[in-house]
């Protein structure tokens, strides 16, 4: 493994709630080197949006706590910079492009005006040397006539050229790092596949890394060299994209794969559902925290929260977090999780319980 | 033609100057199920909703079991909406968030005039064990669901008249994947349970790949291919459609890595302002490696046969393999 460019170690993000306080992220590590993609995949209310601002310090002050962890770039501290020096790193070290280019970019300012400010911010110059390069960047993210579009306001792009303006924006500072917070989920397909196209280009010729946020195991299976799974607020499962969807290690991922209708799957087998609800955060009771859906849970998933820990296939870096692996405990080692979809008995327990509502909000 | 649920001829719903939906011809079998995909833009929630009369038809014309629907006020559309429902993508702003669950369900059949207040409520009981919820939820307000329960609340306000045609408009998009198969999976049983034919709209193609018997796509309006499901999947006959194909990710990477992708230039055109002759000229692969003939700028190509079950609407739809590659 190379050296890390953006480490994120054991991680502990808490917000303080009416309900008392609550943690959004639980022991998040990863680590991304010099011009890597890596994902960060889960469903919402994982966590991963908090994550990914959380690196930026971009939580609110008032409710949000980091307990525990560290954040370094470039092994440097973040956590213990001031906010002046975080000012600094953001946008020109570390970027960050959300999923709605549309209530990102200001309505009543042009796009030139926009990318413009970012620059001049940043970098400076004059107004002319801050055109050019504004056009230069429309220019590498694929905006056609770009000297044409300086003036345009972002109502009259399509979402997918507003898309490739927020990653002009966040290309405009030449970052290191670059936070993709579910940047294709609100594109249509054909134009997805154009801008996951440019981020992996950006990635090769500007050398930036980027940590990929998303639910799509479709788009982390074409892009990313490493996959983080995040099951509230904790990472379960971590592996080389490869392994991963390969030899998938704890039921979680079992479940996210089998639930997937992909264009590769026989057309007649049918999708096996997780079944039951995503969790309350505030409500986790210290056991794993995956066991209330899970249909291969024993009794010991309910004691403790299982450690981040190797998984079967021995694989460097490919690490779950589940009872049913311990190398001397565990029951799960062999099961073909593609034909094995755990106890009947505790799957239909799960959907009995999903039926109703418990006390408070979901 | 009597096992024709739904028959759809030369439809066009015009918002001004523009054609939403443009000379769509389609049937619904009875029992069957179409999936209609496209882009945002192609038209597909507008077709839907111009079937109930949500939007009015310019011109063409719907018939349901026989019935003419456009046109259709008061009394004798009631009657007839009673017998097709529509499930939403946000259950969340399709419920009345001031109306219990219970309320939810009973009032469609208040509306209908249907059983007293005893047996409306065994009904609501009924109907919320079919979509897999706990019958004691009737009390309870929409707030308090998750998303994915939500939208079985919707599917049994829904199936609560016992409708034939279900009309669901991205009824899984809204939803997290682990949840996504839970409601397809519903959706797969009620239909085969209660012999629903339906008409289901994403924008997801390995979704409606799972759920169609028959699919439909649309660009700019138009249907521009129409396939019994294996056909269009393993051998798509209009370029829009393979290309649409080719850019969904599939999650194994082994093949993300070696798949060649047809990466559409450009956007969609402004549907104010289309080109002329064949709408998806302007990004079409094919059209470009053709050499640009004339016959696409010139003249619109009509939905037609390619192999029994297949039609295109594509002047060459028999050649998309000229784009795969100069070489070959």
């Amino acid at each position: 493994m190379s050296a890390a460019l953006l480490e994120v170690s054991e991680l502990e993000v808490a917000f303080d709630t009416r309900r008392g306080r609550v943690k959004a992220v639980d022991g998040l590590s990863f680590r991304l080197g010099k011009g890597e993609i890596i994902a960060l995949v889960g469903e919402s209310g994982c966590g991963k949006s908090v994550a990914v601002k959380s690196v930026l310090k971009l939580l609110p002050e008032q409710t949000a706590r980091y307990e525990a962890g560290s954040i370094t770039l470039d092994g440097r501290d973040l956590l213990g910079l001031d906010e002046k020096a975080m000012e600094a790193v953001r946008g020109r070290e570390i970027a960050l492009i959300f999923q709605d280019p549309m209530s990102s970019l200001n309505p009543v300012l042009t796009i030139g005006k926009q990318i413009g400010e970012a620059i001049k911010r940043h970098q400076g110059g004059s107004r002319q040397e801050i055109a050019h390069r504004t056009v230069d960047l429309l220019r590498r993210v694929g905006i056609p006539a770009p000297e044409t579009r300086l003036n345009a306001y972002p109502h009259e792009f399509s979402g997918g050229m507003r898309q490739r303006v927020m990653i002009a924006m966040a290309l405009s500072c030449g970052p290191r790092v670059i936070l993709a917070d579910e940047i294709t989920t609100a594109l249509d397909v054909t134009i997805q596949a154009q801008i996951i196209d440019l981020l992996k280009s950006l990635v090769a010729d500007a050398g930036a890394a980027v940590v990929m946020i998303t639910h799509d195991m479709g788009v982390v299976a074409g892009a990313a060299e490493r996959v983080y799974v995040m099951y509230a607020g904790a990472v379960v499962e971590t592996a080389t994209t490869e392994d991963l969807f390969s030899r998938p290690a704890m039921p979680y991922t079992w479940g996210l794969l089998r639930s997937i209708p992909s264009l590769d799957r026989p057309v007649h087998e049918p999708l096996v559902p997780i079944e039951g609800l995503p969790p309350n955060v505030a409500l986790l009771d210290g056991g794993c925290r995956f066991r209330p859906r899970c249909p291969y849970r024993r009794d010991i998933c309910a004691e403790a929260e299982p450690p981040l820990a190797p998984a079967p296939d021995g694989a460097e870096g490919h690490l779950a977090r589940c009872w049913g692996l311990d190398p001397v405990r565990g029951w799960l080692r062999d099961t073909d999780w593609k034909t094995d979809l755990g106890d009947p008995a505790a799957r239909a327990q799960i959907s009995a319980d999903a039926a109703k509502i418990k006390g408070g909000k979901p | 033609m009597t096992d024709a649920i739904l028959d759809i001829r030369n439809l066009t719903v015009r918002f001004g100057s523009i054609a939403a939906v443009n000379d769509v011809s389609l049937t619904l079998r009875r029992g069957e199920t179409l999936g209609l995909v496209g882009e945002s833009g192609s038209g597909k929630s507008t077709a839907s909703r111009a079937i109930l009369q949500i939007n009015r038809a310019s011109s063409g014309e719907v018939h349901f079991d026989g019935e003419e629907l456009v046109g259709a006020k008061g009394a004798r559309l009631k009657a007839l909406r009673r017998r097709m429902q529509m499930v939403f993508q946000d259950p969340r702003s399709s419920l009345d968030p001031r109306m219990t669950v219970g309320a939810l369900l009973e009032e469609p059949q208040v509306i209908f005039g249907i059983g007293t207040r005893v047996s409306r409520k065994a009904r609501v009981a009924e109907m919320l064990h079919l979509v897999g919820l706990d019958p004691a939820v009737a009390n309870r307000f929409p707030h308090e669901f998750s998303g994915g329960q939500a939208q079985r609340i919707a599917i049994a306000r829904a199936l609560i008249l016992e409708p034939e045609l279900i009309i669901a408009d991205e009824p899984v998009s809204a939803l997290d994947v682990s949840i996504q198969a839970q409601i397809i999976n519903l959706l797969v049983k009620l239909r085969s349970q209660l012999n629903l034919s339906l008409l289901f709209i994403a924008h997801d193609l390995a979704v409606v790949r799972h759920i169609s018997d028959r699919v439909a796509v649309m660009y700019l309006g138009r249907v521009v291919e129409l396939a019994d499901r294996d056909l269009l999947y393993g051998a798509p006959a209009h370029p829009y459609t393979r290309a649409l194909l080719s850019a969904v990710p599939v999650p194994d990477p082994h093949i993300e890595r070696q798949r060649q992708r047809e990466i559409l230039k450009g956007e969609l055109p402004s549907p104010a302002n289309l080109p002329s002759g064949c709408a998806f000229r302007s990004r079409c692969p094919l059209y470009a490696a053709l050499g640009k003939p004339e016959i696409c700028s010139e003249k619109l190509p009509p939905l037609a046969k390619v192999v029994p079950g297949q039609s295109a609407a594509c002047h060459f739809a028999g050649e998309t393999d000229k784009v795969a590659g100069p070489s070959a």
